[in-house]
């Protein structure tokens, strides 16, 4: 158990579909074996992994129902450190493993075809209300060859049935020999909720320009066409978003994601040409700012050879589990030249485009990863 | 009077493993007395080696090293559970009656998760005071003389076992743990009479008071409405009063109010403190945040800078915010510092661009050990925070931190995050409650407030 060592929390909610926490179902802190989180500069809150042991197989089966139950992190000082929902539950006996993802699922689904006249068409959307109830609405448009319409409509149907809900994904090896036996293990996967912008699609058809980040109000409002009529879990506030975004068109395609359309408009950057970190922290609220790479002589966190400290510029502690990406961090022990003006980086310090903490039994670590990173989760954290 | 050393089962019935060796016929259960007990524990060679409990080995963390820096710093301790071995004889009359002896070793060890674990009680010869662990798993192992010579003499069967047990790492006392703080008043301000700070005082005692003993936690606050409970184990608090002005249309920030009053000198000699700042405000309307950042006095660079905090969705009410903290690390290596004030800075900004109302009421400056955040969902106006158990039979030992709604009548779980309240010499509790969400402060309200001990033990206790 690391909570009696570190004194985290992990308080798990009921499942709501706005932005108010359900009453708390559960909390693991003090029985967490293991305990990560992921942040990043163009992401917010990214990923948290938590494994614990179950009391019983009951127990682990409850948490098969669990998916997007919020799941908010606490350090020792009560400071809040993660916020998001459990995406996937994975739960292992033995040599048999079961997993549960929101992944794949899709409750309102469209189909795209074309004609042998080689006229294009769409199908009207279905719904399954049962697993929008549950999961909020979570859109898939499948593109299939030539067909006719009853075709694609019966394939879209069929798709609907297939994907609604979370498919079980298990792995069942039974042997008479070598057998593993031991507890049952759970691993809680879980994601930002600026993941949700990804699973739903939009279409916008008004051509008139605004400044992007005032477009990006409107993606994450509560009225059309924001987010917040289908699923409500955004705080549509934009006290922490800058109104400095390029102006542009309101247009965007057919089968464009929320997540899509808002990183094409803020990765166009100020109007003054600086690019923006964005997000979504606490208290599920969207963050845009300039980047930290705008300003790169003014250091957000001081660390030093001699241990695994993290300061800021005043001297104040900064928890490991409290550093956030979007920082320039200046190593305290590389003294070097200044770099060239209009340089970044030197080599003294760098720019933190991503951001991993874990703890476990045997200590803890935090991992400042720089904007070319070459780690390939992070990529694909970043691209998927 | 020789050792005694015994188990007590789920029931409450004791095995005395410290007999006299007594022979067990089958009959009764001579076990449950000392001088009729046919169990005997190992105390040579050949019997087994001589058994005293062992020490919990501590599990550190360290934080840097070498190359870099002349040794690392702990970072943090821990203590795992114990595993040890005990030599253990019984006396029987026939080979099943000596079976039976450790089936019944054996059956009673399983109770551990159906019901509860087995106790250990251990006084030494010539102590007056027992300690009490709790074995949670064991195996009995007969020694392999049994079955090719000892099994085949004659009266008495002598059955030898080495029995390995894992047990907790500490031993506490039975009962209810002692009572540091007694149905005190406190009250919901940090001024006047009652406030928000109750001593610890001095009355707690084993092995790890100066490292965080564990304490139980009984606030009976005011029914009606759900609260949430900020509770911490304080080195000090500094109260400073303040009615500047929250009101601004800045969506941005503008500075409210500036004020230099904050000691914390505990920082120069414990590296293990925390700054936290508490802000009161008045009149607060729905679309005022707050932020504060903390200086040490005469420097431009903030050492804490907190989050944007919104003040409430009730308009028009009196809060109470906690604007979180930060450690000091470096300051406790400035041997040559006598004093360290903080300056503060409130900044006020509208979430909305239209006008925030609201003033200053008072800010506290807190040196903190542990800091906590209790919140409940019902209006039975207890908050019981328990580190231990505090049953009639069962000794005071450590759980997992957990918090509840509870006085005679349980009510439910709440929602508990940070680390609960520790006892430390010369430390105070801080208390202060509000609505949960809405940030809601009642100062004229006052709590009831009980505080118990658990004394925990490395290996034997002594009275003290």
């Amino acid at each position: 158990m690391i909570a009696s060592i570190y004194g985290f929390t992990v308080n798990i909610h009921a499942r709501t579909n706005t932005t108010a926490l359900g009453a708390q179902i559960d909390s693991v802190g003090g029985r967490l074996e293991s305990y990560q989180h992921t942040s990043t500069a163009t992401f917010g809150y990214e990923s948290a992994t938590l494994t614990l042991t179950a009391a019983d197989l009951d127990e682990a089966l409850v948490w098969t129902e669990r998916l997007l139950c919020p799941v908010l992190a606490y350090g020792p000082g009560a400071d809040l450190i993660w916020d998001g929902y459990i995406s996937q539950v994975e739960l292992r006996v033995g040599d048999r493993t079961r997993s549960y993802s929101l992944d794949g699922v899709a409750n309102r689904v469209r189909c795209r075809y074309t004609t042998v006249l080689g006229t294009p068409g769409v199908t009207a959307a279905v719904s399954n209300v049962a697993s929008v109830a549950l999961y909020g609405v979570r859109d898939a448009v499948i593109s299939l060859g030539t067909l006719n319409l009853a075709s694609a409509q019966a394939l879209r149907d069929a798709y609907l049935v297939d994907h609604a809900f979370p498919r079980a994904r298990p792995t069942t090896t039974l042997r008479n020999g070598d057998a593993t036996g031991g507890g049952v293990a759970l691993t809680l996967t879980c994601a930002g909720w600026y993941a949700t912008l990804g699973a739903v699609m939009l279409a916008r058809t008004d051509t008139a320009t605004e400044a992007t980040t005032a477009q990006l109000a409107t993606l994450i409002g509560a009225t059309t066409p924001g987010i917040g009529i289908t699923n409500g879990w955004l705080d549509p506030s934009t006290v922490e978003i800058v109104a400095t975004g390029v102006v542009a068109t309101r247009k965007i395609e057919e089968d464009t994601s929320y997540r899509q359309a808002i990183e094409t408009r803020l990765g166009m950057g100020s109007t003054a040409n600086v690019r923006y970190a964005w997000g979504v922290y606490g208290a599920r609220q969207f963050v845009v700012r300039p980047w930290a790479g705008a300003t790169p002589g003014t250091a957000g966190y001081r660390v030093r050879l001699a241990d695994a400290s993290v300061m800021n510029t005043g001297g104040g502690a900064v928890e490991l589990w409290q550093v956030r990406p979007d920082a320039m961090v200046e190593d305290s022990d590389l003294v070097s030249a200044a770099p060239p003006s209009g340089a970044v980086e030197g080599g003294g310090s760098f720019y933190v485009e991503r951001v991993t903490f874990s703890a476990q039994r045997g200590g803890m670590e935090l991992e400042l990863e720089p904007s070319d990173n070459t780690n390939l989760t992070a990529r694909l954290a970043r691209v998927s | 009077m020789p050792s005694e050393i015994y188990l007590i089962d789920a029931d409450g019935a004791r095995i005395y493993l410290s007999g006299v060796g007594r022979t067990y016929t089958g009959v009764g259960t001579p076990w449950t007395a000392q001088n009729t007990s046919p169990f005997k524990l190992s105390m040579n060679e050949v019997t087994g080696n001589i058994w005293t409990p062992t020490a919990p080995e501590p599990i550190p963390i360290w934080n840097g090293g070498p190359p870099f820096a002349l040794g690392g710093d702990l970072a943090y301790q821990g203590y795992d559970n114990v595993s040890e071995v005990v030599g253990l004889q019984g006396y029987a009359g026939l080979f099943d009656d000596a079976m039976g002896l450790g089936r019944l070793l054996r059956r009673t060890f399983g109770q551990a998760i159906a019901r509860r674990p087995v106790i250990l009680a251990v006084l030494p010869d010539g102590g007056s005071a027992t300690v009490y662990f709790e074995i949670l798993s064991a195996r009995v192992q007969e020694l392999p003389a049994l079955i090719n010579q000892e099994a085949r003499r004659r009266e008495p069967k002598i059955v030898r076992w080495a029995i390995s047990w894992v047990r907790r790492p500490f031993g506490g006392a039975l009962g209810g743990g002692a009572t540091l703080i007694n149905a005190v008043t406190v009250g919901n301000t940090g001024t006047g009479s009652p406030t928000n700070i109750s001593s610890l005082g001095a009355a707690a005692r084993g092995d790890l008071i100066t490292a965080g003993g564990p304490l139980n936690v009984r606030a009976l606050l005011p029914a009606g409405v759900p609260r949430e409970l900020l509770i911490g184990t304080v080195a000090g608090r500094t109260y400073t009063a303040n009615t500047s002005s929250l009101a601004t249309s800045s969506t941005t920030g503008v500075v409210a109010a500036t004020f230099n009053a904050l000691d914390l000198s505990p920082f120069l000699t414990n590296s293990g403190l925390s700054l936290r700042l508490m802000l009161r405000a008045t009149n607060v309307s729905t679309n005022l945040q707050v932020r504060v950042r903390a200086y040490a006095v005469n420097t431009n660079t903030p050492i804490y800078t907190s989050p944007w905090i919104s003040a409430t969705t009730v308009a028009a009410s009196s809060v109470l915010l906690d604007m979180g903290g930060c450690r000091l690390p470096q300051i406790y290596r400035t041997s040559g510092t006598l004093s360290f004030t903080t300056a503060v800075t409130v900044d006020v900004r509208s979430t909305t661009g239209a006008a925030t109302t609201g003033a200053l009421g008072y800010v506290e400056g807190i040196s903190a050990h542990t800091w906590a955040i209790a919140s409940r969902w019902d209006t039975s106006g207890t908050t019981s925070i328990a580190r231990f158990v505090e049953l009639s039979g069962l000794p005071a030992l450590p759980i997992p931190q957990r918090a509840e709604s509870l006085t005679g009548t349980y009510y439910g779980p709440e929602s508990l995050r940070g680390v609960a309240p520790l006892y430390l010499p010369g430390t105070s509790l801080y208390l202060a409650w509000r609505a949960p969400g809405t940030n809601v402060h009642v100062t004229s309200e006052t709590a009831t407030l009980t505080v118990t001990h658990a004394p925990l033990y490395h290996t034997l206790r002594g009275a003290e």
